[in-house]
C-alpha cells in the first residue's frame, strides 16, 4: 500500500509545476480559423437561457465562441418559456444583433411537449437556436462549412385529439420521501389531481391535493418527539378573456391546514384583473391590477385567541403585480392589501420585489425581499406553544410582521469566452433529489 | 358551509357549462402553419429546375404577389467572382430582410450552382423555419479538422483564466423568530481541453433564533468554510489524473480544521466529450488527513491524523427516453482498516409513455468511520435543529414520484391571465 502511496506522491509532486505552467503558456490545440471569402471572425454569442441546458449546447453547437458577458457579444440570445394548455412549454428565442449586427433582431417561438425529457427539451433548443444563428454565423469565417439539412417528413402529423377532450388536461402527481438515521427519521408524502382547459378565451382549474410530514426524534434521554402536520385543498379557478388586457374570474376554495388552525376553511371570490399591457407581451413585460371581493367560512382545530370555533368574514383584496424579462435582466414586484369587511382594522399588506440585473460587464446582483404587515390573526390557537411546537415550527404564532429577504452580487473578471467543457473530476452528477 | 360549497361548485358548473359552447378553435395546436415557404425568385443565370429539386422545403412561385419572401441574385460583374443575395420578407415576414455575398466562378459550373443553392438555403431558413416543413430542418456543421470552437490564445489576454467573487445573504423571521445566513464565495478557474483548475474558497454562516414566550430564548449557531484547489490532467480521450487539496472547518461536524491532501486517477468507460449524454467513471484517490477538532471527541482526541483511500463509480445517462444515474462510494482508512464508510445512490426518471413519467432515487449509507463525533450528550435543542451531527450506523433517503396526465395533451395556447 506504501508503494502505491508513494508512487501517486511522486506523481503528483510532477504534476503541479506542469499544471502551473501550462497555465502560462497557450494550448497545443490552438485553432487556425479556416480560410474564407468572409474575414470576420467567430460569431460571440451571449446565451442568456436558464432551460437550455447550455453545457450541450457548448459541445453540439460549436460554430460560435460563447462568452460570458453580454458586453463582449455580437448576439445577445434572450430565452423565455411559458406553460402551455397542456402543461408542456411554450419557448420564445430573442436574437438581439448587437455591435455590427445592431437592428438585425429576430424571434422564434417553439412548444415542447408535457412529457418531454430533458433530453428532448435540449434538442429542440438547440435546432431552433443552430437555425437562428445561421444568418448570423453566416457572415463570419465558418460560413463555408454551414449548410441547412431538411428530410421530407414520412406522414403528417395526426392531431387526431385535438377536439376529442374539447382542450381538457388531467393530471395525477403522487410524490413520497422518506428518510433517516438512528436517532431521527422523516416521512412526507403529497398527491394531487388537476382537470384544466385552456384556450385563448377560457381558463379553467380545479384541482385537489393532500400533503402529510412526520417526524420522529429520539433524543438522549430516550424520550421521544414526533411531530405532525398535514393540510389538504380543494380549489377552482374559472377565467375569461374580455379583449387583450381584460379579465374576469371566480375563485373557490376549501382547505385545511393543521399549521395555521384550520379544521375547514372555504371560500368564494369572483374578482377583475387589468393588465396596461396587452398579455400577449406577458414574456417580456406584464403590469397587472387585481381585485377580488368575497366570504371566508372558518372552522377551526382548536379555540381560538378570540375563543370561536368557526366563524364567517367577508374580505376583498386588491394586488398589483409588475414583471419584465429584459435584455439588462428581469424584475417583479407585488404589492397586496387585503381586508375584512366587517372588522376594518383586520387587514394585511404586503410588499414582494425580486430583481436579477446586470449592472455592467461582470458585476451582477440579485434580489429578492417580501415584508407582510399582520393585522388578520384570527385563527391563532388559544394557550401557549410547546417548545418543540416552537423549533419545529409546528403551529402558527403571533406577531405583526413576517418578512424574508436574499441578496447576492457577483462580480466576475478574466477570459471573456465560455466555449470548453471539461466534466474530469466534477464527482457524480446526474442527481435529483 | 356547505351553502358555501354549493355556491362555488355551482359557480364553476355553469362557467364550465358555458365554455362548452366555446369553439375547441381557440385552443392553438402545432399544425397551424402554412405547409411550406412560397419564394419568389429574380434571378437570371440560376438553374431553377436544380434548386427546386435541392431545396425541398420552399415553393418557388412565379406571382411575386403570393410570395411571403422576395429573393434577389445578382451574378458578379465580369471582373468579378462576387455573387450577392438579398432576401426580403413580405406579409407576416415584413421588416425581415437580410443580405449576403460570396465568391464563386460561373453560374454554368456546377460547382457554383451548388454554391448558391447552400446560400439560399440559408438565407431562406429563417423563413421556413416558421411553415410546416420547419419541423424537418436542421444545421449542418463540417466542422474543419483544427477545432474551431476553441478561442485562440491570442485573442484572450488572460489565458483561460476566470476570477469570481459573490456575496449572498438571506433572512427571514417574524416576531417570535429570527433567521440569517451568509454565504461568501470566491473562485479562479481555468478550464482548457488538457487542464482543469480551480481554486477556491467560501465561508457560510446560519444564525437562528427562536422566542419560547415564557422569556427563555433559544439560538443556534452552524458554521463551515473550506479553501480548496482541484487539478486536472487530461491524460486521453477516457482518462485523466488529478491532485486535490483542501483545508475545512465545519461546527455541526465538530471540525475545526481539517486538511486533505489527494492524488487520484479517473477513467471514463464512454469518451469525456460525450460527458453530456452517458459517462461512467471510476476514480481512486488516496492521501493525508488532518484533523483539528472543536471539542473533544468521543475517542478523547482533540487532534488526529490519518490517511486514507476513496474508490467511486459512477454512472450517468442523458438519454431520450429520461435520465438516470448512480454511483458507488468507499472509503477507508489505511491507518484503521475497520473505519469505512460505504454509499451507494441512484436517481432515474424515465418517460415510460407520453401520458405517464415516473422518477426515484435514493441513497444509503453504511457509516463505520464516525471518529470526529463530540463527546457527551447532545441537547433537545441541538437534536431538534439538527445542530451537530449524531451518532448512527446508517443514514438513508428514500424519494419517488409519479406524473399521469390525459387529455388536450397537444394544446399549446400559452393564456398568462390570473397567474398570480
Amino acid at each position: 500500500m506504501m508503494t502505491i502511496v508513494r508512487s501517486f506522491l511522486t506523481f503528483a509532486l510532477c504534476l503541479l509545476p506542469s499544471a502551473l505552467c501550462a497555465a502560462q503558456t497557450p494550448p497545443a490545440q490552438s485553432p487556425a480559423p479556416a480560410a474564407s471569402a468572409v474575414a470576420s471572425p467567430i460569431l460571440r454569442v451571449f446565451l442568456d437561457c436558464y432551460e437550455c441546458d447550455t453545457e450541450y449546447q457548448r459541445q453540439n453547437v460549436t460554430f460560435v465562441d460563447y462568452v460570458r458577458d453580454r458586453a463582449d457579444a455580437d448576439l445577445h440570445v434572450l430565452v423565455t418559456t411559458q406553460d402551455t394548455g397542456s402543461g408542456g412549454s411554450s419557448w420564445t428565442v430573442k436574437f438581439i444583433g448587437l455591435g455590427r449586427f445592431q437592428r438585425q433582431d429576430r424571434t422564434f417561438t417553439f412548444t415542447t411537449d408535457q412529457a418531454a425529457t430533458g433530453d428532448d427539451r435540449r434538442k429542440a433548443f438547440s435546432r431552433i437556436f443552430k437555425i437562428g444563428l445561421l444568418g448570423y454565423a453566416a457572415e463570419t469565417s465558418v460560413a463555408p462549412q454551414l449548410d441547412l439539412t431538411w428530410t421530407e417528413p414520412t406522414q403528417l402529423r395526426s392531431s387526431a385529439d385535438r377536439d376529442r377532450w374539447n382542450s381538457w388536461v388531467f393530471r395525477v402527481n403522487l410524490n413520497g420521501n422518506l428518510n433517516g438515521e438512528r436517532a431521527s427519521t422523516f416521512k412526507s408524502a403529497r398527491l394531487s389531481f388537476s382537470a384544466s382547459r385552456t384556450t385563448d378565451n377560457w381558463k379553467i382549474n380545479v384541482s385537489m391535493g393532500g400533503n402529510v410530514d412526520r417526524s420522529t426524534f429520539l433524543l438522549e434521554d430516550d424520550r421521544t418527539v414526533k411531530s405532525q402536520r398535514d393540510n389538504w385543498n380543494l380549489s377552482s379557478l374559472v377565467v375569461k378573456s374580455h379583449g387583450p388586457r381584460t379579465s374576469s374570474g371566480l375563485r373557490a376554495q376549501l382547505w385545511h391546514d393543521s399549521f395555521g388552525n384550520y379544521r375547514r376553511a372555504s371560500r368564494i371570490a369572483p374578482a377583475v384583473e387589468f393588465d396596461f399591457f396587452p398579455y400577449k407581451e406577458s414574456n417580456r413585460r406584464s403590469l397587472a391590477v387585481q381585485y377580488s371581493i368575497g366570504p371566508t367560512r372558518y372552522q377551526y382545530v382548536d379555540l381560538t385567541i378570540y375563543d370561536k370555533m368557526e366563524e364567517t368574514v367577508p374580505t376583498h383584496s386588491v394586488n398589483l403585480s409588475v414583471g419584465l424579462r429584459q435584455p439588462w435582466g428581469s424584475l417583479s414586484a407585488v404589492a397586496d392589501f387585503a381586508q375584512q369587511l366587517s372588522h376594518r382594522d383586520r387587514y394585511r399588506s404586503g410588499v414582494f420585489g425580486n430583481a436579477d440585473v446586470r449592472l455592467f460587464k461582470g458585476f451582477s446582483f440579485n434580489l429578492f425581499a417580501e415584508y407582510a404587515r399582520i393585522k388578520d390573526q384570527i385563527a391563532l390557537r388559544k394557550g401557549t406553544a410547546s417548545t418543540e411546537d416552537v423549533l419545529l415550527r409546528l403551529r402558527q404564532l403571533a406577531t405583526d410582521y413576517s418578512y424574508f429577504y436574499g441578496f447576492g452580487i457577483s462580480y466576475s473578471f478574466g477570459s471573456i469566452f465560455d466555449n470548453i467543457v471539461n466534466p474530469r473530476f466534477n464527482g457524480p452528477g446526474f442527481f435529483f433529489f | 358551509m356547505r351553502r358555501f360549497l354549493c355556491a362555488a361548485l355551482l359557480g364553476v358548473s355553469t362557467l364550465v357549462g358555458a365554455t362548452g359552447l366555446a369553439r375547441a378553435q381557440e385552443t392553438r395546436t402545432p399544425s397551424d402553419q402554412p405547409a411550406t415557404l412560397r419564394v419568389s425568385l429574380h434571378c437570371d443565370l440560376c438553374d431553377l429546375a436544380f434548386l427546386k429539386t435541392n431545396i425541398g422545403f420552399a415553393d418557388f412561385v412565379a406571382d411575386a404577389e403570393t410570395a411571403e419572401v422576395d429573393v434577389t441574385v445578382s451574378a458578379p460583374a465580369a471582373t468579378s467572382t462576387e455573387w450577392k443575395l438579398a432576401f426580403a420578407g413580405r406579409g407576416r415576414f415584413a421588416g425581415r430582410d437580410r443580405a449576403f455575398t460570396f465568391s464563386a466562378g460561373a453560374a454554368a459550373i456546377d460547382e457554383t450552382r451548388k454554391e448558391l443553392a447552400r446560400w439560399l438555403k440559408i438565407g431562406l431558413a429563417e423563413y421556413a423555419l416558421d411553415t410546416g416543413a420547419g419541423a424537418q430542418l436542421d444545421v449542418k456543421f463540417n466542422r474543419p479538422s483544427t477545432n474551431t470552437s476553441t478561442p485562440s490564445a491570442n485573442r484572450d489576454r488572460w489565458n483561460y483564466w476566470v476570477f469570481r467573487v459573490g456575496v449572498d445573504a438571506f433572512g427571514n423571521g417574524e416576531q417570535a423568530t429570527v433567521s440569517r445566513s451568509y454565504f461568501v464565495n470566491t473562485s479562479a478557474n481555468r478550464t482548457t481541453e488538457n487542464w482543469k483548475i480551480r481554486i477556491g474558497g467560501y465561508r457560510s454562516l446560519n444564525w437562528n433564533s427562536f422566542d419560547l414566550g415564557d422569556g427563555e430564548t433559544i439560538e443556534s449557531n452552524v458554521s463551515d468554510w473550506s479553501a480548496d484547489t482541484l487539478i486536472v490532467k487530461s491524460l486521453t480521450g477516457h482518462l485523466s489524473a488529478a491532485l486535490t487539496a483542501s483545508v475545512t472547518g465545519s461546527t455541526f461536524s465538530n471540525e475545526e480544521r481539517v486538511g486533505q491532501f489527494a492524488p487520484g486517477v479517473e477513467y471514463d468507460i464512454f469518451p469525456y466529450s460525450e460527458s453530456t449524454k452517458r459517462s461512467l467513471t471510476i476514480q481512486y484517490t488516496v492521501g493525508p488527513a488532518f484533523y483539528d477538532y472543536e471539542a473533544e471527541t468521543i475517542f478523547g482526541k482533540m487532534t488526529e491524523k490519518i490517511a486514507k483511500h476513496t474508490v467511486s463509480t459512477s454512472l450517468g445517462l442523458s438519454q431520450p427516453w429520461g435520465q438516470a444515474g448512480g454511483s458507488f462510494i468507499l472509503t477507508q482508512q489505511l491507518t484503521a482498516l475497520e473505519r469505512t464508510r460505504l454509499t451507494f445512490s441512484g436517481s432515474v426518471r424515465v418517460r415510460l409513455t407520453r401520458s405517464l413519467t415516473v422518477n426515484a432515487s435514493g441513497s444509503y449509507d453504511r457509516i463505520r468511520d464516525q471518529f470526529t463525533l463530540e463527546k457527551g450528550e447532545a441537547s433537545e435543542e441541538e437534536v431538534l435543529l439538527r445542530q451537530r451531527q449524531l451518532a448512527t450506523g446508517h443514514r438513508y433517503r428514500f424519494s419517488f414520484g409519479f406524473q399521469f396526465s390525459f387529455g388536450a395533451l397537444s394544446n399549446i395556447t400559452v393564456n398568462p391571465r390570473f397567474s398570480l
